[in-house]
């Protein structure tokens, strides 16, 4: 019975979660976490060097990978996708002192889409 | 005459400083409880930014955006059927009720941020929702024949803040030791102002958000009620807004004191804020309550949803947003309750926020009335004061600001203050301000000048 019980709850959570987005592979743990570069394609090296440089003045870069691996924002959970990734992207052109310029903004946003899109893979 | 005049100014400044050191400081338990940096919703803690602002508005909760709230299916959606034991058939429904309710998302993040799934369903906090904040603080005052430099101001207190499954929050700040010329929010209620344990508990409220599913939220307990568009803990500097900190006569009224109220509170059209509320005073035997509206205009909304920006577009538009609030207050008060000399007073003001990226300039205009406020002549008094600020954020560290403030008041005294200040944040919990306030009167030919020094920790 119980293991009927603990397959049940299981089951529950397992219907209540969103899919797993492993694609996203990522090196380093808690604080030094960040995206694995090699799968950062050339063209948008910019914008991962431009997010690995300022997106970490003021958070880790573990809340990004959280974020894109999940599809959950951490601190909020509101769902991460492309709306959310514009969302933010706004927010730090907005946030005093961000020192993100609209291109910075424009070129991380279009890569969290990028690596949004290879986390919905199947 | 200099005497009479240096001391009235000394004590004019020193209400208005050291009354200043009643603060609900920022709560590091919700950046441990949100695993989030304190330069989230603060500036210069514990100045809020728009965002500090919504999540106080939405009662210390991110708030749930529309989309995420469709996607938040009711309890048929669990589809927890069939038959056996009923009592285990009904905590399963009530588990799958939650997990839907909250949001389906959250045992992933939860297992994603080393959360733990038991405290999420039970609606409790991660982390103990505790903290504590210190102050130091040191003057120099001119205007004193002795004691001109005082490092005798401290303090320390115990906060407290978070939600219950999003829907009860709870605010705490319990005052357990305070040293020096420290009035912490002196209350307007007679007979606790009197007892040795009133300031202890500075404030503790809970808002039992979304009512029955509306947008209305009601906060109960002992609390600052919304007036100002800015709480008096919401300020880089060390001084209070001139606009609710003034006292008229010996009234000790002041519009930013903690009172025991109670408060409906919401957002409409997301850019609209209200806040109506009742104040209980102890010997009260009349209507006693306040309102206030805001709007903003521009930037994220109440909500902290962000405005539609083109990011191929350059606008200045894009980073200007400015809020405007109005409030008025009525009550009454004495000295005692045993005392038959009442004053009925007034207070209302309008206040704006104006924000251009790093730069921010607040106007603050309030007028009050007293019928009685030496509690023995009855001679009506009015105040009137105009304040304007102007902020700069220098780096994320450094905040810079001058405010000019005009306070002509109940006795015909017309006081004018230059403050000048900078706040400097080498770490995001520690706070070092210096500010100097140089403070003229009509009735007097020479100026008070007074240099604060401050300190401040939360951790």
């Amino acid at each position: 019975m119980r293991i009927i019980i603990t397959l049940i709850i299981v089951a529950l959570f397992a219907s209540t979660s969103t899919p797993a987005h492993a694609k996203i592979k990522s090196v380093g743990k808690g604080d030094k976490m960040n995206f694995d570069p090699g799968q950062i394609p050339s063209d948008m090296k910019t914008a991962f060097e431009i997010m690995k440089v300022k997106c970490i003045q003021c958070h880790t870069q573990e809340r990004t990978v959280i974020a894109i691996q999940t599809g959950i924002a951490p601190v909020t959970g509101q769902p991460f996708d492309k709306q959310a990734t514009k969302a933010y992207g706004i927010k730090m052109l907005r946030k005093p002192k961000s020192n993100m310029s609209r291109d910075d903004v424009k070129l991380v946003v279009n890569l969290m889409n990028y690596l949004i899109d290879e986390a919905a893979k199947p | 005459m200099r005497t009479h005049r240096n001391t009235f100014l000394a004590l004019f400044a020193a209400a208005i400083i050291f009354g200043s050191f009643s603060q609900a400081y920022a709560i590091p338990a919700f950046s441990r409880e949100h695993n989030t940096e304190c330069a989230t919703c603060h500036t210069i803690f514990p100045e809020l930014n728009e965002y500090g602002d919504a999540f106080l508005k939405n009662g210390f909760v991110w708030n749930k955006h529309k989309k995420v709230e469709e996607k938040a299916k009711p309890e048929k959606d669990a589809g927890i059927k069939g038959e056996g034991d009923p009592d285990m058939l009904l905590k399963l429904k009530e588990i799958a009720a939650v997990n839907t309710k909250t949001s389906s998302e959250e045992p992933q993040v939860a297992a994603a941020a080393g959360k733990n799934e038991a405290l999420l369903l039970a609606g409790l906090p991660q982390t103990v929702p505790l903290s504590i904040s210190g102050t130091l603080n040191a003057s120099y005052n001119d205007a004193l024949a002795y004691d001109k430099v005082d490092f005798s101001t401290r303090a320390v207190s115990l906060l407290s803040g978070g939600v219950l499954k999003d829907k009860i929050g709870f605010y705490l700040k319990y005052n357990l030791y305070a040293e020096g010329v420290f009035n912490p929010a002196a209350s307007n209620t007679p007979l606790n102002s009197n007892s040795p344990y009133a300031n202890d508990l500075e404030e503790f409220y809970l808002v039992w958000r979304n009512v029955l599913g509306t947008p209305l939220n009601l906060k109960a307990g002992r609390f600052r009620p919304q007036l100002s568009l800015w709480k008096k803990s919401n300020k880089a500097g060390i001084s209070d807004m001139p606009t609710t900190s003034y006292r008229a006569g010996s009234s000790n009224f002041t519009a930013d004191s903690a009172e025991d109220a109670i408060e409906a509170n919401g957002i409409l059209f997301n850019r609209l804020y209200f806040a109506v509320g009742g104040v209980d005073r102890n010997g009260q035997d009349t209507n006693e309550g306040y309102a206030h509206l805001s709007l903003k205009i521009g930037g994220s909304d109440f909500k902290a949803k962000e405005p539609e920006i083109d990011l191929d577009t350059e606008s200045i538009f894009d980073y200007i947003y400015l809020v405007i609030g109005g409030y008025g207050y009525s009550g009454r008060n004495s000295i005692s309750l045993s005392s038959t000399q009442r004053n009925n007073f007034y207070r209302t003001g309008v206040d704006l926020d104006l924000v251009i990226k790093s730069a921010r300039l607040k106007f603050g205009w309030a007028r009050g009335q007293d019928n009685n406020p030496d509690f023995s002549s009855h001679i009506q008094s009015e105040t009137n004061v105009y304040t304007a600020q102007a902020d700069l954020m220098l780096t994320t560290e450094l905040l810079a600001f001058f405010r000019y403030e005009y306070l002509q008041s109940w006795d015909g005294q017309i006081t004018r203050r230059y403050i000048p200040a900078l706040a400097f944040a080498p770490v995001q919990n520690t706070k070092v301000t210096l500010e100097y306030q140089h403070t003229t009167a009509n009735s007097y030919p020479d100026d008070n000048k007074m240099v604060l020094l401050g300190i401040r920790t939360a951790f």
